[in-house]
């Protein structure tokens, strides 16, 4: 039987698979809920670093952050002020190597605020309700940070809640 | 540089003069082997960060030159930032614009402020490059620790600033004011 057949269509899927869109593993890391274990299903990755690990992936570099704290919110261990375990991640950074379109994102839900500097093709859009920033250069969404969205404030270390 | 926005208005193109001027204030910078170095392996970095490089140089001069082949060095009198950048964003988009109304801008003939141009310059054309503040600060911090800088903190976390724009323009002049330490470091003496 001819191998060169199968052996050609094994590289072409080789090598269609390799330029495959980015597929975007990082968002299934949520602020204050997922983990180091989240993290390694996520990305595909062995460890973690704390309080920061940063992952060079084909598509991205991945930047994550860890509460190193084994008693949140007690005297003395208020480096970071969420009361969530040890380990849980607190924000991620993500450098995207290949852009994603601006159009993708619903920046003009009125959820989003825009932020400009000395940069003058940038433009980042801020989201603190969901806890998203956008940084876009050129209608180009370039990297992405997650941080706690405002909703989760009630697990800020002595967060009070006041009444209507 | 690191400020709010800049609003561009009338614009004036610097004289071929003024333009010699600040490549003289960047080369003094550039020359000092520390200074060189950090610049160079910062944008080494922030091509592997971002794996992107437009103008495929890690050189602070070749940038520089491209600024001055593409669409230039101007000057415009503004309230805010000391100077601004447009760059990697499509053909003949290289543009560095500076502020008048910034002290060290205000007269280019003043060798009192060729330091600060030279600072300013650098951070201008990691913009040029088409790398932004956030970029800038991580990749300066992985090279700063890689080449044993000492006083290398923490880099800002959005989760420390407030919400709301506020916060993050607060968030993203951080990003600045951290790449711009260690490029203080390296350039003005003493790094390390």
């Amino acid at each position: 039987m001819n191998m060169t057949m199968p052996l050609l269509i094994c590289l072409w899927l080789a090598l269609t698979t390799s330029n495959a869109a980015p597929s975007k593993q990082w968002q299934d890391i949520v602020p204050l809920r997922s983990t180091c274990a989240d993290v390694k299903r996520a990305l595909g990755v062995e460890r973690c670093g704390f309080p920061d690990s940063t992952y060079y992936l084909r598509h991205e570099t991945v930047s994550i952050s860890f509460s190193t704290s084994n008693a949140p919110c007690s005297a003395g261990q208020q480096q970071e002020p969420w009361n969530v375990p040890r380990g849980t991640v607190l924000e991620i950074t993500v450098f995207l190597k290949k852009p994603l379109p601006l159009s993708e994102f619903r920046v003009d839900d009125g959820k989003y605020e825009k932020v400009t500097s000395d940069f003058l093709d940038e433009v980042t859009y801020n989201n603190s309700e969901e806890g998203i920033s956008l940084v876009a250069v050129n209608e180009e969404v370039r990297s992405i940070i997650r941080f706690p969205a405002s909703r989760d404030k009630h697990l800020r270390c002595h967060s009070v809640t006041c009444p209507n | 540089m690191n400020c709010s926005s800049f609003a561009p208005q009338t614009e004036t193109p610097l004289t071929s003069g003024e333009v010699d001027t600040l490549r003289g204030d960047l080369q003094n910078l550039v020359n000092n082997k520390d200074c060189g170095n950090l610049v160079t392996a910062v944008l080494a970095e922030l091509r592997r960060l971002t794996g992107r490089s437009y103008y495929n140089t890690n050189s602070a001069m070749s940038l520089f030159n491209t600024v001055v082949s593409q669409a230039g060095f101007h000057r415009v009198a503004a309230d805010a930032s000391v100077a601004g950048a447009w760059g990697g964003g499509g053909p003949n988009n290289a543009k560095i614009t500076i502020n008048s109304n910034a002290l060290y801008f205000s007269d280019l003939t003043d060798t009192q402020h060729t330091f600060q141009r030279g600072l300013t310059t650098i951070h201008e054309l990691m913009h040029v490059a088409g790398y932004g503040h956030l970029e800038m600060a991580r990749a300066a911090r992985n090279v700063a620790l890689a080449q044993s800088y000492s006083n290398v903190g923490a880099l800002p976390s959005r989760r420390n600033f407030a919400a709301g724009k506020k916060g993050a323009a607060a968030f993203d002049v951080a990003n600045a004011q951290y790449f711009n330490g260690l490029r203080n470091q390296a350039c003005l003496g003493g790094g390390r």
